[in-house]
């Protein structure tokens, strides 16, 4: 069978937990509010309404400059339940016309409608319905794109956004990208855009037209992907999805049972920078940490704790893991292995830059540099003092 | 609450005569005729000719229940002449005044032709004629696909001006298919599908086209999803070439009553979420 073209849909839910919020409770849909973490030291507007938007409320600022612009905004927390519930519907609706989809945190979801044509019509068409759907069944709208591949179909949502269609014709994907806002495209955030605007780069098709030398020149070898994204190349396929409770696991097994704390807690230690920081490196957060005890008697035992919040930086998830652990030692039996699982994963703030990092706050400005130390010259360059022990 | 209104680009084609007027009907009469049929027409005449307001009134006296869209007159589209665009969009205003005044003018369609590129002359020219025409109900339709970006978009939901919404042969060298709401006011041109015939013949073959009523009915979705949000949706088939715009401007008419059970009126109210 003749594969179809444009085949790849996009629907993006913008402002993800405000969008569900507002569909929880209808009157909240002409109040400017913002969804922001509670009770962190880093407050920052995760979404906001399309009211908070249009008064100059956005994402990644912090809520006491927000609240500073406009007194009347109503901050509310996560609400990690509907926001679940909200995602489990969208699943719902989409498997019922492909089976290969990608259901990521955050209202995103991408299928791949090839061989679909004779069943359902052209891919477009699919994506109106899909669309509509989800809005009579949960009052949720978005924008959906269809185009040949996952990057330009994500770009197509974003130029719509909030709401609308988009159809990007195969052999058009270059031409599509080439006046769009350079903001766009993912993996330019701040910085890298505060240094592309300096050599009056505003439109991907301006990144597009650089030269494997001149891209090295001025964004480094790491800017031939970017580069090779603003020409609308893309050629990843659909990750695993939502259905398979995505969660990034850390197992270590100790060469011998150990019986203290401390060798646990070094391990524990060990093992949450490196879960962790893969967490950050695919810019998400989590809700839930779970771990899971194996004694040396053939027994288990396990706890976890969950927050409405998210967890991002090390000092955190370590602390909550050291937290979680103490629940679970609960016998005087050697330990002989853990399972540590970092789940409920949701998309960390904001658009991120792909290479440069923009936080600026002192702890996340110190775990960025941790992370691209680590990132470069391997996990075991630098750890946390705790871990030490566990590594030799 | 939207209200989707369903008509024809165009109505005076000598070739309707027999298929949708009856035999004999003069030129004059079309529109009367016309009027029982749509709710709304495209008038494109005022493209090819600058209109005047004692036309336009005398259209409204034929046909007084009727809702207009008209086309701007391609000096200000096509034929653009720095010296002398301001004084034709002054001429082009005042003739709508009747058609203003009667309440009867749903919309002011600017469509720009693939050779009006998105660069920064023709972007300053557009923002200069948008602030001329306003408070004109005014909706733009690009044929360049470079306008297709979020710039364009945003600039036009600052200004509450409509972004045209088309159907078209899928074929290279069309812009993209682009559904988005910037204005209280969502505008469907539906200008067929036929791709033999779009590029370098004439204008009646171009628009040759008949759409399968699966066509439409996938077509229906994008209109509904169109009038989420939107306080009017203006629907106009331009496949006129064998009044093919009339036996699917009707068919779509009647899809859309079979769907909601109404005419060409429909109730848009987004579900809630209970969780």
């Amino acid at each position: 069978m003749q594969r179809d073209r444009a085949s790849i849909i996009h629907l993006n839910v913008t402002d993800f937990a405000a969008a569900v919020a507002v569909a929880k409770d209808p009157q909240l849909a002409d109040k400017a509010f913002a969804i922001a973490l509670e009770g962190s030291a880093r407050r920052v507007i995760l979404n906001p309404s399309r009211r908070a938007w249009d008064e100059g409320i956005r994402v990644g600022m912090p809520v006491t400059l927000a609240e500073r612009m406009l007194p009347s905004l109503l901050i509310l927390p996560p609400d990690v339940q509907a926001t679940n519930k909200a995602e489990q519907i969208i699943t719902s609706v989409v498997q019922t016309y492909t089976p290969h989809f990608q259901c990521d945190k955050g209202g995103h979801v991408y299928l791949d409608m090839s061989g679909t044509t004779r069943l359902f019509g052209p891919a477009v068409d699919s994506a109106v319905r899909i669309r509509k759907e989800i809005r009579e069944r949960i009052g949720l709208d978005g924008a959906v794109a269809v185009a040949s591949n996952k990057l330009v179909a994500k770009i197509g949502t974003r130029t719509i956004r909030p709401f609308g269609l988009a159809q990007i014709r195969e052999g058009e994907e270059a031409s599509f990208l080439a006046s769009q806002d350079i903001g766009l495209l993912s993996g330019v955030g701040q910085a890298i855009s505060s240094l592309l605007r300096v050599a009056g780069i505003t439109q991907i098709g301006q990144l597009a037209q650089l030269d494997d030398e001149q891209t090295i020149a001025f964004l480094g070898k790491k800017g031939l992907a970017l580069r090779d994204a603003a020409r609308g190349l893309d050629r990843s396929s659909l990750g695993p999805s939502l259905a398979k409770q995505r969660q990034i696991i850390r197992k270590v097994s100790f060469a011998e049972p150990i019986l203290d704390h401390a060798s646990l807690k070094a391990a524990l230690v060990s093992a949450a920078e490196d879960a962790s920081l893969q967490m950050r490196s695919e810019n998400f957060g989590c809700s839930l940490i779970h771990l899971t005890l194996s004694w040396s008697d053939g027994r288990s035992s396990e706890a976890s704790k969950r927050t409405k919040e998210q967890w991002i930086l090390d000092q955190d998830i370590e602390r909550v893991l050291w937290e979680v652990a103490l629940q679970a030692v609960n016998r005087r039996v050697s330990l002989l292995a853990f399972t540590l699982r970092l789940s409920d994963l949701h998309p960390a703030l904001g658009q991120s830059d792909l290479f440069i990092p923009t936080q600026l706050e002192r702890s996340s400005s110190l775990q960025s540099a941790v992370d691209r130390v680590r990132t470069k010259f391997g996990p075991a360059i630098l750890c946390h003092a705790t871990a030490l022990c566990h590594a030799h | 609450m939207s209200t989707i209104l369903i008509g024809t680009s165009g109505y005076s084609y000598t070739e309707w005569v027999g298929p949708v007027y009856p035999q004999g009907t003069k030129s004059e009469e079309y529109l009367a005729h016309y009027a029982q049929l749509f709710p709304t027409v495209e008038l494109n005449f005022s493209y090819y000719r600058m209109p005047e307001a004692t036309q336009l009134a005398l259209m409204h006296q034929s046909a007084p229940s009727l809702l207009f869209s008209i086309k701007a007159h391609q000096s200000l589209t096509h034929s653009i002449e720095p010296e002398h665009w301001r004084e034709q969009a002054t001429l082009f205003r005042r003739s709508l005044e009747p058609l203003l005044a009667a309440t009867v003018l749903e919309a002011v369609l600017l469509q720009f032709p693939s050779s009006f590129h998105y660069e920064p002359e023709r972007r300053r020219y557009l923002d200069s004629l948008l602030r001329v025409l306003s408070p004109l109900p005014l909706v733009v339709e690009f044929r360049n696909g470079n306008w297709y970006n979020n710039r364009t978009l945003d600039s036009l939901r600052e200004r509450k001006v409509a972004f045209a919404s088309l159907d078209l042969p899928s074929i290279s060298g069309n812009p993209p298919v682009m559904d988005v709401l910037t204005a209280p006011l969502a505008y469907l041109r539906l200008h067929g599908r036929n791709k033999e015939t779009w590029w370098g013949s004439d204008a009646a073959s171009r628009y040759d086209y008949l759409y399968s009523d699966k066509e439409l009915a996938a077509l229906l979705e994008r209109i509904r999803s169109l009038a989420v949000g939107a306080d009017t949706v203006l629907v106009y088939f331009n496949n006129h070439r064998r009044a093919q715009a009339v036996i699917n401007a009707r068919r779509l008419r009647q899809l859309l009553a079979q769907d909601k059970g109404g005419a060409c009126k429909e109730i848009v109210q987004a579900s809630s979420i209970s969780m």
